[in-house]
């Protein structure tokens, strides 16, 4: 059954060509089209659709509706998946869209939009609970760090990459205990070593644990588009 | 020789009453008599007192003539000769002209002294009234008006009261009730010659007894309300009224007291007539407390106008004018503003534009002025008026240093008004840039990208047909995903969009992702403010961090702080690297450029640095809450 995906963008000849790109995919069915928030959000409530794509900026207040459709819809309707179409490629939106958990989200750049493949998987992503980020945004994150070889992530432990696929997904180290069947104090110590291998130790608290998940989907998810769904939790 | 055109300058003409109600002062514009007046009057005064005791000296109907009439004497010309003096120096009030009426009013109870009846009764019917002005003044004082709602109570209550009780005593025939000391009779009173109502004996009594005890009740009544005056008066004001009202205290409380025992215990016995006594010396000695507050008033204003003087020749300062002025005249609340002809208006000593009448309110105003312009006006304690002339001498002998004073407030307004206009154009600048990039992303960008992808479809329908059209279109597309992001570092350059989205601490998280050096922000809930006021910041600190990026060396690490204090928001950044010599380094243009934008919106920003000890750069601006959009 194909994916039934409801569009936000307040731009006509965005969300005209968006539409157009996507009437060509057959996995794909756009079941509504919407210029604002408002509008959006009634047509989530009526159709219930596997996915949001949604411009970051819309009316009404022109700032940063994507991400609080994102935020919202984490509470109101966990199962849909929510990719944001953005044209702004600073990490902190992006850091904005992971505050509520990575699991369901893709980030993608507006230019990136015409390249099907890229849409296409962004959306399949999200709808199996999968997330992506833009690979432009985050290249300049990891790229310093893969003068060597690899980010470090190679050197992680199998238990290492559990916890840092639970951090990525927007665990806190208590969820991360619980579902791991540890103590805090040992997460603790996971974490620390994560951060360790990827040559975070000295960067700030919050944004570290932002960085390490960038790190982690750049290679797990946005390289080849994959789905780390799951790959973590029990 | 500079000339002051102040408040009482004016009060010749009858003109301030405007300028009087502004200040919150009674608008006082009666002018005062001639000197031939008051003389006159103190001969009909002396005249009047002299007969006074002659008349009672030889009365066979009252008790005590010769203590009597001395008293008499003393109480006529006492109110006659404190209500010249009061006249004299303070025209405008009525205090003056009331006295006087207080001493004519208690002339004509001497009527009394008469054992024919009728002028007996009427000397009798005189009194009562002369207690309900007597009883007038003493509220009335110092102001000449009474001036709350309880002192206007009280008198009314008693006028209406004393009224009630006598017009049936007068009509009913028999004995009037008992008056004090001063007008009790040797043996039986001459009896009331109307007898028209015929009342018993029993309810005449009953009537005398409520019309004593309604006089005790107002007198203990009036003791309450001056205490409670005397408590709240200022100290200039507490100067002028301590010793009167303690002693109308005194006389007040023993004349309300004598009322009482006479009221329960009988006219003649021995407490009462203590009390009597005593109530009335202290009653009649009254005028001299109030000239004893007049003199004080005097020795205050004195006093208050050496200091200013002997202050003012050491200090000449805009900001020791006031405390010295606040200081001499005992008036901690006193304030000074200035007088900038440039905005036609006055300004606070920090060149702050202020409207009078909004610092005036409650307030008395002294205008400055010199050579017929305003230079300042002093907002003062209203009391301090009661000193004749003592702010217009004080406003005089301060004309030098508040002319000093007020060019420096001038100064202070132009440099607010730059700073104004200054704050002014970088919000503008700010909006705009703001509305620049919006439009780029908005506009622009989704054009960019809308077209990005009709080529795209155009060049998946050319793919087989026309490979080499396809190839074209495909190298469109590839020049327009240049565009866009050509576009975005250009928008994000001119405004960076996430400070106006998500506020200051996580545009500075966003960059320091990928600043190049470790940095670690801490930060309070600082909430969004005013986009020129969080770009200034932003920019400060991003400046700071890439500063750190490219020369405190390899391993340093960055540590952000942000954080309020009071209304301002406190920012540091800090790098633990290899610093330099403060002394020999000078601004860079980045750093010259942060200075202005934060002095723009009225900050300010140090950097601190020595060799082997990192930089830190550290500042404060004012933190305004953004408005709600």
């Amino acid at each position: 059954m194909a994916l039934r995906v409801a569009l936000a963008d307040d731009n006509l000849i965005v969300r005209e060509g968006i539409a157009q790109l996507l009437a060509d995919e057959p996995e794909i069915t756009v079941i509504a089209s919407c210029s604002d928030l408002d509008s959006l959000y009634h047509a989530i409530e009526e159709h219930e659709p596997d996915v949001v794509v949604t411009d970051i900026r819309m009316p009404p207040t022109n700032t940063d509706e994507g991400i609080r459709v994102a935020a919202r819809l984490r509470t109101t309707h966990p199962r849909v998946g929510v990719v944001v179409l953005s044209g702004y490629a600073h990490p902190g939106y992006v850091v904005a869209l992971l505050d509520s958990g990575s699991e369901g989200r893709a980030y993608l750049l507006k230019e990136r939009v015409h390249d099907r493949s890229q849409l296409r998987s962004a959306i399949e992503a999200v709808a199996a609970g999968g997330s992506m980020m833009d690979p432009k945004i985050i290249e300049p994150l990891v790229a310093p760090r893969r003068s060597g070889a690899r980010s470090g992530l190679a050197e992680l432990t199998p238990r290492e990459r559990e916890v840092l696929g639970l951090i990525a997904q927007g665990h806190s180290n208590a969820a991360i205990a619980d579902s791991l069947v540890l103590t805090k104090r040992a997460v603790e110590k996971h974490i620390n070593s994560i951060f360790i291998k990827l040559d975070l130790a000295g960067a700030e608290d919050v944004s570290k644990r932002v960085k390490a998940t960038l790190v982690f989907l750049s290679e797990t998810g946005a390289t080849d588009a994959s789905v780390m769904d799951g790959s973590a939790s029990p | 020789m500079p000339a002051l055109v102040g408040r009482y300058e004016a009060a010749g003409d009858g003109g301030p009453a405007a300028r009087a109600a502004m200040a919150g002062v009674a608008a006082e514009s009666r002018s005062g008599p001639a000197t031939w007046q008051l003389v006159l009057l103190g001969m009909l005064g002396l005249l009047a007192s002299v007969a006074v005791s002659v008349i009672t000296a030889r009365s066979d109907v009252l008790a005590d003539p010769v203590a009597n009439a001395v008293l008499r004497a003393v109480a006529v010309g006492s109110w006659v000769f404190a209500g010249l003096v009061t006249w004299r120096s303070k025209p405008a009030s009525r205090l003056g002209p009331l006295f006087i009426l207080n001493g004519v009013a208690f002339s004509a109870t001497t009527l009394a002294a008469s054992s024919e009846p009728g002028l007996f009764t009427a000397g009798r019917v005189v009194w009562a009234f002369y207690i309900v002005v007597q009883l007038y003044v003493v509220l009335a004082f110092p102001e000449g008006r009474l001036p709350d709602r309880a002192s206007r109570a009280i008198v009314g209550i008693f006028a209406v009261g004393t009224a009630a009780l006598w017009t049936p005593l007068l009509l009913g025939g028999g004995q009037l009730p008992a008056g004090g000391a001063l007008v009790r009779c040797r043996g039986e009173c001459p009896t009331n010659p109307v007898d028209a109502l015929g009342l018993s004996s029993g309810a005449a009594d009953l009537l005398s007894q409520l019309a004593s005890t309604l006089l005790g009740l107002a007198v203990v009544a009036i003791a309450v309300v001056l205490a409670r005056r005397l408590r709240s008066a200022s100290p200039a004001s507490s100067m002028t009224l301590a010793p009167s009202l303690a002693w109308l205290c005194v006389a007040a409380l023993s004349f309300g007291a004598g009322a009482l025992v006479r009221a329960w215990a009988g006219d003649a016995t021995p407490g009462a007539l203590v009390f009597s006594w005593i109530g009335t010396v202290a009653a009649v000695l009254f005028p001299y407390a109030l000239l004893i507050g007049l003199v004080r008033g005097r020795l205050f204003s004195a006093a208050a106008l050496r200091e200013t003087l002997s202050e003012l020749t050491r200090h000449r300062d805009a900001a020791s004018v006031r405390d010295v002025l606040a200081r001499a005249l005992h008036d901690p609340t006193l304030g000074v503003v200035y007088w900038v002809p440039g905005v036609s208006s006055y300004v606070d000593a920090w060149g702050a534009r202020v409207e009078l009448d909004d610092v005036a309110a409650g307030r008395a105003v002294t205008e400055v002025s010199s050579r017929g312009r305003p230079v300042a006006a002093i907002l003062h304690d209203p009391a301090l008026d009661a000193a004749p002339g003592l702010m217009r001498s004080a406003g005089n002998a301060a004309l030098l240093a508040l002319e000093n004073a007020s060019f420096e407030a001038e100064l202070r307004a132009s440099i607010e008004e730059l700073r104004v206009s200054r704050a002014r154009i970088v919000a503008a600048g700010a909006a705009e840039r703001r509305r620049l990039e919006r439009e780029l992303h908005d506009s622009a960008q989704n054009r960019l990208v809308g077209l990005q992808i009709r080529l795209r479809l155009a060049q998946e329908r050319a793919d087989h047909s026309a490979p080499e059209f396809a190839a074209t279109l495909t190298s469109l597309g590839d020049q327009a995903e240049a565009a866009i992001e050509e576009l975005r570092r250009i928008a994000h350059g001119i405004s960076p969009s996430l400070l106006a989205t998500r506020g200051l601490v996580e545009a500075l998280r966003g960059e320091t992702v990928h600043s190049g050096v470790p940095v670690q922000i801490e930060a309070d809930e600082l909430g969004l403010s005013t986009p020129e006021v969080e770009t200034a910041v932003y920019l400060c600190c991003l400046e700071s961090i890439q500063n750190a990026a490219k020369h405190a060396g390899r391993g340093a690490r960055v540590t952000v702080r942000l954080r309020h204090e009071g209304d301002d928001l406190a920012f540091a950044v800090h790098d633990d690297g290899r610093g330099f010599d403060a002394r020999t380094v000078e601004d860079g243009a980045g750093l010259t450029g942060i200075r202005d934008r934060i002095a723009a919106v009225g900050g300010r920003v140090d950097v601190a640095s020595a060799p082997g000890r990192g930089v830190t750069v550290t500042g404060s601006v004012p933190w305004p809450p953004r408005a709600r959009a």
